[in-house]
């Protein structure tokens, strides 16, 4: 059973609001700081598109053709996942919650554990398929990413990011992350930065070699990308900011709770410490059935003649990296 | 070749992700790039050289 209690006989009165976990919210959800593709119920068809032009002398006769149209489909196929939790309400019977229950010995019910509790934990399951969907990786790619020959140019796996792997525990789909270091059967075309171990003296130029990695297309798009940043960058960046002598070297306006570097706003997700993907948000692309499939958590009994009742959650989820090769990734 | 000191856990992306100790099986690529993040929990160890008698 998933119900652990450490409660008291209810005797006296009960502090009214009930002390909940602090927990991040789902923005990469509630901001939109992705794209979602929903609807995608197997599989969906990225097609990625580049073409080369070719400018040749006018001839009057017959032209020969030149320069080339690419076209390049991905499958991606969302995996389908859930969380399911048992438990039994009559064991809440002496706690607070007996307060919030219906009178008779049949109610077990509490309204107010379905309200604090049963909510708490849904937005954990929100954060867990968040989490996992930046830095999720399969026990495949864990070891394909191991077997490669690392080196220190773009065209090889770097050793920081046979580190990156090793150091995450497999999950049962890969993440962005994972995605842009192995991608297709094959080492992904991200653009990588070689870093070190961010700290708030060094963050600045740390920053400065994620963004003089990032292609210069990138910032002349109409769609300005965001550096995706640790939760401990923003204190980071603080204390930075309080050290620099002249002036806030990143801009942050703290009652807007938005942080820049050189005009890129950063954007602050569960990935790991020491690790920074800057990228057109579009480029970042989380596959789903449906996007509200995440909040809707299904609470019955476990069978009709049984009063332990279960918590179930079900959706599909995938990491798609678009344009892989204007993403910069920066693994320390 | 490379090996993290006994004793020593390193957490290079921080402790959400798993730790590396003297057990953890890394290729020597990635003991170097511990080593540069972390020089004071990496020490070197010579291979014994290993004599044929007849």
């Amino acid at each position: 059973m998933g119900l652990s209690l450490t409660i008291s006989d209810i005797r006296g009165k009960a502090y009214e609001p009930i002390l909940e976990e602090l927990l991040f919210e789902n923005k990469t959800i509630s901001e939109a700081l992705v794209s979602f593709e929903g609807d995608v119920k197997n599989e969906s068809i990225f097609t990625e598109n580049t073409n080369a032009v070719s400018m040749q002398a006018f001839a009057s006769g017959a032209p020969t053709s030149g320069g080339t149209f690419t076209l390049v489909d991905t499958i991606v196929t969302p995996t389908k996942v859930m969380f399911y939790n048992e438990f039994d309400p009559n064991a809440l019977r002496p706690s607070r919650f007996k307060r919030s229950m219906r009178p008779g010995a049949w109610e077990i019910a509490s309204t107010e554990f379905e309200r604090v509790v049963l909510a708490t934990y849904g937005k954990e399951v929100s954060l867990d398929a968040e989490s996992k969907w930046w830095t999720g990786i399969t026990s495949a790619t864990k070891t394909a990413i191991a077997a490669l020959t690392p080196g220190t140019g773009q065209t090889a796996v770097g050793a920081a990011e046979q580190t990156w792997a090793a150091a995450q525990t497999a999950t049962l789909f890969d993440g962005v992350v994972a995605k842009m270091i192995y991608n297709n059967g094959a080492l992904g075309t991200r653009v990588k930065v070689a870093g070190t171990t961010i700290s708030s003296t060094n963050i600045n130029a740390e920053y400065a070699k994620a963004y003089a990695a990032l292609p210069a297309v990138v910032l002349a798009q109409t769609q300005k990308p965001f550096i995706y940043a640790p939760y401990s960058h923003k204190q980071l960046i603080n204390i930075f900011n309080v050290s620099a002598t002249y002036r806030d070297l990143f801009a942050v306006d703290i009652n807007a709770d938005k942080y820049f570097y050189n005009g890129i706003e950063i954007k602050f997700v569960p990935l790991p410490e020491n690790t920074m993907i800057v990228a057109l948000p579009s480029n970042l692309i989380w596959a789903t059935d449906l996007v509200s499939d995440l909040n809707k958590m299904e609470i019955n009994k476990i069978a009709n003649n049984r009063e332990d009742m279960f918590v179930k959650h079900i959706f599909t989820i995938a990491a798609h990296v678009a344009r892989q090769s204007t993403n910069v990734l920066y693994l320390g | 070749m490379l090996k993290i000191k006994d004793d020593v856990v390193i957490y290079p992306y921080g402790k959400a992700c798993n730790g590396f100790d003297n057990k953890s099986e890394l290729s020597q690529e990635i003991l170097e790039h511990l080593q540069s993040r972390f020089p004071d929990d990496i020490e070197e160890i010579k291979e014994a050289k290993q004599s044929i008698k007849k």
